[in-house]
Protein backbone atom coordinates (compact mmCIF):
# COMPACT_ATOMS: atom_id res chain seq x y z
CA UNK A 1 0.00 0.00 0.00
CA UNK A 2 2.92 2.62 0.64
CA UNK A 3 4.37 1.88 -2.36
CA UNK A 4 0.85 2.26 -4.01
CA UNK A 5 0.88 5.74 -2.13
CA UNK A 6 4.25 6.65 -3.32
CA UNK A 7 3.71 5.66 -6.72
CA UNK A 8 0.53 7.86 -7.04
CA UNK A 9 2.62 10.87 -5.58
CA UNK A 10 5.37 10.42 -8.00
CA UNK A 11 3.04 10.46 -11.42
CA UNK A 12 1.44 13.55 -9.30
CA UNK A 13 4.72 15.28 -9.76
CA UNK A 14 4.93 13.96 -13.22
CA UNK A 15 1.82 15.50 -14.04
CA UNK A 16 2.45 18.91 -12.22
CA UNK A 17 5.94 19.00 -14.17
CA UNK A 18 4.60 18.40 -17.65
CA UNK A 19 1.89 21.14 -16.91
CA UNK A 20 3.98 23.81 -16.33
CA UNK A 21 6.36 22.27 -19.21
CA UNK A 22 6.90 25.42 -21.59
CA UNK A 23 5.69 25.19 -24.92
CA UNK A 24 7.92 25.43 -27.88
CA UNK A 25 6.86 28.98 -28.68
CA UNK A 26 6.97 29.92 -25.15
CA UNK A 27 10.62 29.00 -25.07
CA UNK A 28 11.11 30.87 -28.26
CA UNK A 29 9.73 33.85 -26.92
CA UNK A 30 11.80 33.73 -23.71
CA UNK A 31 14.64 33.32 -25.39
CA UNK A 32 14.16 36.49 -28.09
CA UNK A 33 12.58 38.82 -25.39
CA UNK A 34 15.93 37.89 -23.13
CA UNK A 35 17.64 38.90 -25.97
CA UNK A 36 15.43 42.30 -26.56
CA UNK A 37 15.70 43.08 -23.04
CA UNK A 38 19.42 43.56 -23.39
CA UNK A 39 19.91 44.58 -26.65
CA UNK A 40 16.71 47.19 -27.28
CA UNK A 41 18.37 48.67 -29.96
CA UNK A 42 19.22 45.58 -32.05
CA UNK A 43 16.70 44.91 -34.60
CA UNK A 44 14.90 41.35 -34.76
CA UNK A 45 15.59 41.09 -38.18
CA UNK A 46 19.51 41.32 -37.49
CA UNK A 47 19.81 38.73 -35.10
CA UNK A 48 20.60 36.77 -38.26
CA UNK A 49 23.95 38.99 -38.37
CA UNK A 50 24.90 36.78 -34.94
CA UNK A 51 27.79 38.35 -33.61
CA UNK A 52 28.28 41.31 -36.43
CA UNK A 53 25.23 42.73 -34.90
CA UNK A 54 27.19 44.33 -31.58
CA UNK A 55 30.21 45.15 -33.78
CA UNK A 56 29.49 47.97 -36.99
CA UNK A 57 32.85 47.24 -37.69
CA UNK A 58 33.00 43.66 -38.00
CA UNK A 59 29.77 44.03 -39.59
CA UNK A 60 31.15 46.40 -42.06
CA UNK A 61 34.60 43.82 -43.42
CA UNK A 62 31.20 41.18 -44.12
CA UNK A 63 29.67 43.22 -45.77
CA UNK A 64 32.97 44.24 -48.06
CA UNK A 65 33.41 40.34 -48.31
CA UNK A 66 29.93 39.95 -49.36
CA UNK A 67 29.94 41.97 -51.97
CA UNK A 68 32.44 39.35 -54.65
CA UNK A 69 32.64 36.60 -52.20
CA UNK A 70 35.73 35.40 -52.68
CA UNK A 71 34.42 31.45 -52.49
CA UNK A 72 31.55 31.81 -55.45
CA UNK A 73 33.28 29.61 -57.54
CA UNK A 74 32.73 26.71 -54.59
CA UNK A 75 29.12 27.70 -54.72
CA UNK A 76 28.94 27.38 -58.82
CA UNK A 77 30.02 23.62 -58.08
CA UNK A 78 26.70 23.17 -55.63
CA UNK A 79 24.91 24.64 -58.45
CA UNK A 80 26.11 22.18 -60.99
CA UNK A 81 25.41 19.04 -58.71
CA UNK A 82 21.41 20.45 -57.96
CA UNK A 83 21.35 21.08 -61.91
CA UNK A 84 22.85 17.46 -63.03
CA UNK A 85 20.56 14.63 -63.61
CA UNK A 86 20.26 11.35 -61.99
CA UNK A 87 20.54 8.83 -64.41
CA UNK A 88 17.12 7.78 -64.42
CA UNK A 89 16.50 11.48 -65.54
CA UNK A 90 15.04 13.11 -62.39
CA UNK A 91 16.73 16.19 -60.87
CA UNK A 92 16.80 17.56 -56.88
CA UNK A 93 14.23 19.79 -58.26
CA UNK A 94 11.64 16.98 -58.84
CA UNK A 95 11.72 16.01 -55.46
CA UNK A 96 10.54 19.30 -53.75
CA UNK A 97 7.68 21.92 -54.07
CA UNK A 98 8.26 24.81 -56.25
CA UNK A 99 11.16 23.08 -57.52
CA UNK A 100 12.92 23.66 -54.31
CA UNK A 101 12.85 27.50 -53.84
CA UNK A 102 11.48 28.03 -50.78
CA UNK A 103 11.38 24.88 -49.04
CA UNK A 104 14.56 25.25 -46.53
CA UNK A 105 12.83 27.09 -43.82
CA UNK A 106 10.53 24.53 -43.32
CA UNK A 107 13.53 22.13 -42.57
CA UNK A 108 14.47 20.43 -40.21
CA UNK A 109 10.63 18.79 -40.22
CA UNK A 110 9.36 15.61 -38.21
CA UNK A 111 8.44 12.76 -39.74
CA UNK A 112 5.35 11.01 -38.08
CA UNK A 113 6.10 8.27 -40.29
CA UNK A 114 9.51 7.13 -39.31
CA UNK A 115 9.21 9.60 -35.79
CA UNK A 116 11.99 11.00 -36.55
CA UNK A 117 13.11 14.81 -37.10
CA UNK A 118 14.16 15.07 -40.99
CA UNK A 119 17.22 17.54 -41.88
CA UNK A 120 17.05 19.44 -45.27
CA UNK A 121 19.88 17.50 -46.33
CA UNK A 122 18.17 14.08 -45.15
CA UNK A 123 15.80 15.34 -47.78
CA UNK A 124 18.35 16.00 -50.17
CA UNK A 125 19.82 12.21 -49.63
CA UNK A 126 16.08 10.73 -49.77
CA UNK A 127 15.51 12.52 -53.30
CA UNK A 128 19.19 10.58 -53.76
CA UNK A 129 17.99 7.30 -52.96
CA UNK A 130 14.25 7.38 -54.35
CA UNK A 131 15.81 7.98 -57.68
CA UNK A 132 18.86 5.35 -57.15
CA UNK A 133 21.47 6.88 -55.85
CA UNK A 134 23.52 6.62 -53.46
CA UNK A 135 23.08 8.87 -50.63
CA UNK A 136 25.82 11.60 -49.69
CA UNK A 137 27.66 11.24 -46.24
CA UNK A 138 26.76 14.42 -44.20
CA UNK A 139 30.12 15.22 -43.25
CA UNK A 140 31.42 15.05 -46.35
CA UNK A 141 31.55 18.60 -47.12
CA UNK A 142 32.75 18.13 -50.96
CA UNK A 143 29.65 16.79 -51.86
CA UNK A 144 26.72 17.35 -49.38
CA UNK A 145 28.08 20.69 -48.12
CA UNK A 146 29.03 22.12 -51.80
CA UNK A 147 25.02 20.79 -52.77
CA UNK A 148 23.81 22.70 -50.04
CA UNK A 149 25.90 25.35 -50.57
CA UNK A 150 23.91 25.98 -53.34
CA UNK A 151 20.17 24.27 -52.62
CA UNK A 152 19.81 26.60 -49.87
CA UNK A 153 20.31 29.33 -51.93
CA UNK A 154 17.07 28.88 -53.28
CA UNK A 155 15.36 29.87 -50.29
CA UNK A 156 16.97 33.08 -49.01
CA UNK A 157 14.71 35.50 -48.23
CA UNK A 158 12.13 32.64 -46.90
CA UNK A 159 11.63 32.93 -42.98
CA UNK A 160 12.33 30.17 -40.35
CA UNK A 161 8.92 28.04 -40.35
CA UNK A 162 9.81 25.01 -37.83
CA UNK A 163 6.43 23.44 -36.74
CA UNK A 164 6.47 21.18 -33.75
CA UNK A 165 3.41 19.59 -33.54
CA UNK A 166 2.16 16.41 -32.07
CA UNK A 167 3.77 14.42 -28.57
CA UNK A 168 6.65 12.40 -30.62
CA UNK A 169 7.26 15.57 -32.13
CA UNK A 170 7.38 17.41 -28.59
CA UNK A 171 9.95 14.35 -27.71
CA UNK A 172 12.40 15.06 -30.75
CA UNK A 173 12.39 19.20 -29.74
CA UNK A 174 12.71 18.34 -26.16
CA UNK A 175 15.62 16.22 -26.57
CA UNK A 176 17.23 19.50 -28.87
CA UNK A 177 16.40 21.50 -26.12
CA UNK A 178 18.50 19.22 -23.53
CA UNK A 179 21.19 19.07 -25.74
CA UNK A 180 21.41 22.96 -25.41
CA UNK A 181 21.14 23.22 -21.99
CA UNK A 182 23.28 20.38 -21.34
CA UNK A 183 27.05 20.91 -20.03
CA UNK A 184 29.57 19.32 -22.18
CA UNK A 185 33.13 18.33 -22.46
CA UNK A 186 35.89 18.86 -19.94
CA UNK A 187 35.58 22.48 -20.06
CA UNK A 188 31.65 22.14 -19.30
CA UNK A 189 30.09 24.33 -21.31
CA UNK A 190 26.98 24.02 -22.85
CA UNK A 191 25.35 26.02 -26.00
CA UNK A 192 22.95 27.94 -23.61
CA UNK A 193 25.41 29.36 -21.29
CA UNK A 194 26.97 30.87 -23.86
CA UNK A 195 24.42 31.79 -26.48
CA UNK A 196 21.53 32.68 -23.84
CA UNK A 197 22.79 33.18 -21.17
CA UNK A 198 25.95 35.70 -21.96
CA UNK A 199 24.41 36.65 -25.14
CA UNK A 200 26.40 39.98 -26.64
CA UNK A 201 29.27 39.53 -23.93
CA UNK A 202 33.04 39.33 -25.12
CA UNK A 203 34.76 36.02 -24.40
CA UNK A 204 38.56 37.53 -24.52
CA UNK A 205 38.16 39.16 -28.47
CA UNK A 206 34.67 37.86 -29.92
CA UNK A 207 31.04 38.65 -28.84
CA UNK A 208 28.62 35.82 -27.95
CA UNK A 209 26.21 35.65 -30.74
CA UNK A 210 21.86 35.27 -29.90
CA UNK A 211 20.55 31.76 -30.17
CA UNK A 212 17.86 33.18 -32.07
CA UNK A 213 19.19 33.44 -35.93
CA UNK A 214 22.16 31.16 -35.66
CA UNK A 215 20.28 28.72 -37.59
CA UNK A 216 19.17 31.07 -40.73
CA UNK A 217 22.70 31.46 -42.55
CA UNK A 218 24.24 27.57 -43.12
CA UNK A 219 26.27 26.91 -44.74
CA UNK A 220 28.73 29.24 -43.76
CA UNK A 221 32.20 29.92 -45.67
CA UNK A 222 34.71 30.30 -42.50
CA UNK A 223 37.98 31.82 -41.45
CA UNK A 224 40.67 32.61 -44.05
CA UNK A 225 40.62 29.94 -46.01
CA UNK A 226 36.41 29.98 -46.28
CA UNK A 227 36.05 26.74 -45.22
CA UNK A 228 32.83 24.88 -45.64
CA UNK A 229 30.73 24.47 -42.46
CA UNK A 230 27.49 23.11 -42.83
CA UNK A 231 25.45 23.84 -39.27
CA UNK A 232 26.08 20.29 -37.91
CA UNK A 233 29.86 20.92 -38.54
CA UNK A 234 29.68 23.52 -36.90
CA UNK A 235 28.09 21.77 -34.10
CA UNK A 236 31.22 19.42 -34.26
CA UNK A 237 33.52 22.30 -33.88
CA UNK A 238 31.81 23.63 -31.12
CA UNK A 239 31.84 20.55 -29.78
CA UNK A 240 35.34 19.93 -29.93
CA UNK A 241 36.36 22.91 -28.67
CA UNK A 242 34.75 22.24 -25.23
CA UNK A 243 36.73 19.03 -25.45
CA UNK A 244 34.01 17.00 -26.32
CA UNK A 245 34.45 14.16 -28.88
CA UNK A 246 32.27 15.22 -31.34
CA UNK A 247 28.83 13.10 -32.02
CA UNK A 248 27.78 11.81 -35.89
CA UNK A 249 27.12 15.04 -38.15
CA UNK A 250 23.64 13.74 -39.53
CA UNK A 251 22.97 11.36 -36.51
CA UNK A 252 19.96 12.04 -34.42
CA UNK A 253 21.18 13.31 -31.56
CA UNK A 254 22.62 16.81 -34.03
CA UNK A 255 19.26 16.28 -35.98
CA UNK A 256 16.98 16.75 -32.70
CA UNK A 257 19.36 19.55 -31.36
CA UNK A 258 19.52 20.85 -35.33
CA UNK A 259 15.18 20.99 -34.60
CA UNK A 260 15.12 22.86 -31.16
CA UNK A 261 17.37 25.14 -32.32
CA UNK A 262 15.83 26.29 -35.32
CA UNK A 263 12.31 26.47 -33.54
CA UNK A 264 14.52 29.61 -32.25
CA UNK A 265 15.27 30.92 -35.21
CA UNK A 266 11.14 31.13 -36.19
CA UNK A 267 10.16 33.83 -38.17
CA UNK A 268 14.04 35.09 -39.24
CA UNK A 269 15.06 35.40 -43.12
CA UNK A 270 16.87 32.64 -44.08
CA UNK A 271 20.12 33.16 -46.10
CA UNK A 272 22.82 30.51 -47.35
CA UNK A 273 26.36 30.95 -47.52
CA UNK A 274 27.32 33.80 -46.02
CA UNK A 275 31.19 34.87 -44.94
CA UNK A 276 31.55 34.33 -40.85
CA UNK A 277 35.03 34.30 -39.17
CA UNK B 1 103.44 15.73 -26.61
CA UNK B 2 102.64 14.28 -29.57
CA UNK B 3 102.11 10.34 -28.08
CA UNK B 4 99.47 12.06 -25.65
CA UNK B 5 97.21 14.25 -27.95
CA UNK B 6 95.47 11.33 -29.72
CA UNK B 7 94.06 10.37 -25.57
CA UNK B 8 93.70 14.04 -25.22
CA UNK B 9 91.61 14.43 -28.21
CA UNK B 10 89.18 11.38 -27.47
CA UNK B 11 88.85 12.42 -23.90
CA UNK B 12 87.63 16.25 -25.10
CA UNK B 13 85.39 14.54 -27.58
CA UNK B 14 83.71 12.93 -24.67
CA UNK B 15 83.37 15.73 -22.81
CA UNK B 16 81.73 17.58 -25.61
CA UNK B 17 79.83 14.43 -26.10
CA UNK B 18 78.65 14.38 -22.51
CA UNK B 19 78.22 17.69 -22.61
CA UNK B 20 75.72 17.35 -25.36
CA UNK B 21 73.89 14.92 -23.78
CA UNK B 22 73.42 16.74 -20.53
CA UNK B 23 72.02 19.65 -23.11
CA UNK B 24 69.48 17.45 -24.63
CA UNK B 25 68.39 16.48 -20.91
CA UNK B 26 67.81 19.95 -20.21
CA UNK B 27 66.24 20.97 -23.40
CA UNK B 28 63.45 17.71 -23.21
CA UNK B 29 62.47 18.40 -19.26
CA UNK B 30 60.23 21.08 -20.19
CA UNK B 31 60.42 24.50 -17.87
CA UNK B 32 57.60 24.48 -15.63
CA UNK B 33 55.66 27.39 -16.18
CA UNK B 34 54.73 30.27 -13.86
CA UNK B 35 51.36 30.97 -12.33
CA UNK B 36 50.95 33.89 -14.81
CA UNK B 37 51.93 31.76 -17.77
CA UNK B 38 49.22 29.22 -16.58
CA UNK B 39 46.36 31.70 -16.44
CA UNK B 40 47.32 32.96 -19.76
CA UNK B 41 47.43 30.17 -21.38
CA UNK B 42 44.44 29.04 -23.73
CA UNK B 43 44.91 25.42 -23.06
CA UNK B 44 45.65 25.72 -19.55
CA UNK B 45 43.84 28.27 -17.26
CA UNK B 46 42.80 30.61 -20.31
CA UNK B 47 41.86 33.03 -17.64
CA UNK B 48 41.68 36.62 -20.02
CA UNK B 49 38.84 34.25 -22.02
CA UNK B 50 36.34 35.99 -19.19
CA UNK B 51 38.37 37.66 -16.35
CA UNK B 52 40.35 40.92 -17.14
CA UNK B 53 43.01 41.83 -14.62
CA UNK B 54 43.17 45.75 -14.35
CA UNK B 55 46.33 45.10 -12.24
CA UNK B 56 48.70 43.01 -14.93
CA UNK B 57 49.73 45.13 -18.00
CA UNK B 58 50.53 41.97 -19.74
CA UNK B 59 47.43 40.66 -19.44
CA UNK B 60 45.46 41.56 -23.26
CA UNK B 61 41.70 40.98 -23.37
CA UNK B 62 38.06 42.68 -24.43
CA UNK B 63 36.32 40.18 -22.03
CA UNK B 64 33.28 41.43 -19.39
CA UNK B 65 31.52 38.05 -19.26
CA UNK B 66 33.38 37.57 -15.17
CA UNK B 67 34.43 40.27 -12.53
CA UNK B 68 37.52 41.47 -13.14
CA UNK B 69 40.30 40.06 -11.18
CA UNK B 70 41.54 42.85 -8.79
CA UNK B 71 41.62 43.15 -5.26
CA UNK B 72 41.52 39.60 -4.65
CA UNK B 73 43.07 39.39 -0.98
CA UNK B 74 40.13 41.55 -0.06
CA UNK B 75 37.52 39.28 -1.91
CA UNK B 76 39.11 36.37 -0.89
CA UNK B 77 40.44 36.71 3.24
CA UNK B 78 40.79 33.06 3.07
CA UNK B 79 43.22 31.40 -0.27
CA UNK B 80 41.37 28.59 0.68
CA UNK B 81 38.02 29.65 -0.49
CA UNK B 82 39.96 31.02 -3.98
CA UNK B 83 41.69 27.71 -3.91
CA UNK B 84 38.07 26.06 -3.53
CA UNK B 85 36.84 28.60 -6.48
CA UNK B 86 38.95 27.45 -8.84
CA UNK B 87 38.85 23.57 -8.10
CA UNK B 88 35.09 24.10 -9.04
CA UNK B 89 32.85 26.97 -9.12
CA UNK B 90 29.36 25.56 -9.88
CA UNK B 91 29.59 24.80 -5.94
CA UNK B 92 28.76 28.49 -5.36
CA UNK B 93 26.91 28.93 -8.67
CA UNK B 94 25.44 26.38 -10.01
CA UNK B 95 24.94 28.12 -13.69
CA UNK B 96 28.21 29.52 -13.85
CA UNK B 97 29.96 29.51 -17.15
CA UNK B 98 33.39 29.11 -14.86
CA UNK B 99 34.97 25.18 -15.54
CA UNK B 100 35.60 23.29 -12.31
CA UNK B 101 39.10 23.31 -13.11
CA UNK B 102 40.01 20.89 -10.40
CA UNK B 103 37.10 18.82 -10.54
CA UNK B 104 37.54 18.00 -14.23
CA UNK B 105 41.24 17.79 -13.76
CA UNK B 106 41.83 20.74 -16.65
CA UNK B 107 44.75 21.41 -14.02
CA UNK B 108 46.55 19.14 -11.61
CA UNK B 109 46.49 20.81 -7.94
CA UNK B 110 50.06 22.19 -8.14
CA UNK B 111 48.81 24.14 -11.23
CA UNK B 112 46.10 25.42 -9.48
CA UNK B 113 48.21 26.42 -6.73
CA UNK B 114 50.30 28.52 -8.78
CA UNK B 115 47.49 30.04 -10.52
CA UNK B 116 46.11 30.98 -7.14
CA UNK B 117 49.12 32.18 -5.82
CA UNK B 118 49.45 34.73 -9.24
CA UNK B 119 45.89 36.08 -9.44
CA UNK B 120 46.01 36.39 -4.99
CA UNK B 121 48.67 38.97 -6.02
CA UNK B 122 46.18 40.79 -8.20
CA UNK C 1 100.45 14.48 -15.77
CA UNK C 2 97.55 14.93 -13.35
CA UNK C 3 95.65 16.73 -16.33
CA UNK C 4 96.67 13.21 -18.56
CA UNK C 5 95.15 10.87 -15.80
CA UNK C 6 91.63 12.96 -15.44
CA UNK C 7 91.36 12.99 -18.71
CA UNK C 8 91.98 9.03 -19.49
CA UNK C 9 89.07 8.59 -16.52
CA UNK C 10 86.98 11.09 -18.52
CA UNK C 11 87.37 8.97 -21.31
CA UNK C 12 86.76 5.60 -19.55
CA UNK C 13 84.09 7.48 -17.88
CA UNK C 14 82.35 8.76 -21.43
CA UNK C 15 82.47 5.41 -22.80
CA UNK C 16 80.89 3.84 -20.23
CA UNK C 17 78.45 6.24 -20.27
CA UNK C 18 78.03 5.51 -24.25
CA UNK C 19 78.22 2.12 -23.12
CA UNK C 20 75.04 2.27 -20.74
CA UNK C 21 72.54 4.61 -23.12
CA UNK C 22 73.49 1.96 -26.23
CA UNK C 23 73.17 -1.03 -23.72
CA UNK C 24 69.68 0.08 -23.01
CA UNK C 25 68.67 0.80 -26.24
CA UNK C 26 69.43 -2.73 -27.00
CA UNK C 27 67.90 -3.84 -23.62
CA UNK C 28 64.49 -1.93 -24.66
CA UNK C 29 64.82 -3.66 -28.49
CA UNK C 30 65.23 -7.45 -26.65
CA UNK C 31 61.68 -6.27 -24.53
CA UNK C 32 59.95 -5.27 -27.87
CA UNK C 33 60.25 -8.53 -28.95
CA UNK C 34 58.59 -10.35 -26.13
CA UNK C 35 54.89 -8.78 -25.90
CA UNK C 36 54.16 -8.62 -22.53
CA UNK C 37 52.30 -6.47 -19.90
CA UNK C 38 52.03 -6.70 -16.54
CA UNK C 39 48.46 -7.81 -15.60
CA UNK C 40 47.35 -4.73 -13.74
CA UNK C 41 48.61 -2.87 -16.75
CA UNK C 42 46.81 -4.92 -18.95
CA UNK C 43 43.91 -5.49 -17.00
CA UNK C 44 44.13 -1.42 -16.26
CA UNK C 45 44.01 -0.87 -20.33
CA UNK C 46 40.95 -3.30 -20.76
CA UNK C 47 39.08 -1.58 -18.22
CA UNK C 48 40.35 2.26 -19.58
CA UNK C 49 39.04 1.15 -23.31
CA UNK C 50 35.45 -0.42 -22.29
CA UNK C 51 35.02 2.74 -20.29
CA UNK C 52 35.55 5.35 -22.80
CA UNK C 53 33.54 2.95 -25.07
CA UNK C 54 30.35 3.61 -23.10
CA UNK C 55 30.90 6.95 -22.73
CA UNK C 56 31.20 7.15 -26.33
CA UNK C 57 27.81 5.59 -26.67
CA UNK C 58 26.41 8.02 -24.29
CA UNK C 59 27.63 11.04 -26.32
CA UNK C 60 29.39 12.02 -23.17
CA UNK C 61 33.15 11.07 -24.40
CA UNK C 62 35.97 13.72 -23.46
CA UNK C 63 38.71 14.36 -25.79
CA UNK C 64 40.81 14.21 -22.84
CA UNK C 65 39.65 10.71 -22.36
CA UNK C 66 40.34 9.25 -26.32
CA UNK C 67 43.46 11.30 -25.64
CA UNK C 68 44.69 9.24 -22.52
CA UNK C 69 43.50 6.36 -24.05
CA UNK C 70 45.72 6.39 -27.01
CA UNK C 71 48.99 7.57 -24.94
CA UNK C 72 48.18 4.17 -22.77
CA UNK C 73 47.88 2.17 -26.24
CA UNK C 74 51.03 3.60 -27.14
CA UNK C 75 52.59 2.65 -24.22
CA UNK C 76 51.16 -0.97 -24.49
CA UNK C 77 53.15 -1.54 -28.43
CA UNK C 78 56.31 0.13 -26.08
CA UNK C 79 56.02 -2.71 -23.06
CA UNK C 80 55.55 -0.28 -20.57
CA UNK C 81 53.65 -1.21 -17.67
CA UNK C 82 53.80 1.81 -15.48
CA UNK C 83 52.81 4.27 -18.44
CA UNK C 84 49.86 1.79 -19.46
CA UNK C 85 48.61 2.38 -15.73
CA UNK C 86 48.79 5.68 -15.61
CA UNK C 87 47.53 6.90 -18.90
CA UNK C 88 44.66 4.42 -18.41
CA UNK C 89 43.89 5.64 -15.06
CA UNK C 90 43.46 8.83 -16.45
CA UNK C 91 41.25 7.58 -19.36
CA UNK C 92 38.95 5.67 -17.33
CA UNK C 93 38.50 8.74 -14.80
CA UNK C 94 37.89 11.28 -17.79
CA UNK C 95 35.69 9.08 -19.63
CA UNK C 96 33.86 8.87 -15.97
CA UNK C 97 33.53 12.41 -15.31
CA UNK C 98 32.12 12.89 -18.85
CA UNK C 99 29.43 10.48 -18.08
CA UNK C 100 28.57 12.14 -14.80
CA UNK C 101 28.27 15.46 -16.30
CA UNK C 102 25.25 14.39 -18.40
CA UNK C 103 23.37 14.37 -14.32
CA UNK C 104 24.63 18.19 -13.84
CA UNK C 105 21.48 20.66 -14.25
CA UNK C 106 20.86 22.22 -17.42
CA UNK C 107 21.76 25.71 -18.18
CA UNK C 108 20.11 28.69 -18.89
CA UNK C 109 16.64 27.48 -17.53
Amino acid sequence: MKKLIWLISCLGCLGAVANVQASPEDDRRSVVQGVQKKFPDIKFEDYVHGALAFSPDAKAQYDAVMTFPPYDAEIEKGAKLWETSFKNGKRYADCFPRSGKNVAGNYPMFDEKTKKVVTFEMALNQCRTANGEAPYKHSDMNTMGLLTAYARTLSDGMRMNIKVEGKDALAAYESGKRFFHQRRGQLNFSCAGCHISNVGNVLRTEYLSMAPGQATHWPAFRGGDYSLFTLQRRYAACNQMVRLVPLEIGGEEYNNLEYYHSYLSNGLPLQASVFRK
Amino acid sequence: MNQISPTLRAAGACVILIAGFLQVARADEPKAPTGQELAFDNRKGNCLACHSMPGDAKAVTSTNIAPPLLDMKGRFPERAKLYAQVWDATKANADTLMPPFGKHRILSDDEINKVVDYIYGL
Amino acid sequence: MNVLRIAARMAVGGSLLLGGVLGSGVHAADDAANPSLTDEASLALANATSVVEKAKVKGALWTTATGALTQAQEAAKKQDSAAVIQHAAVASEQAFLGMAQLGYPLMGN
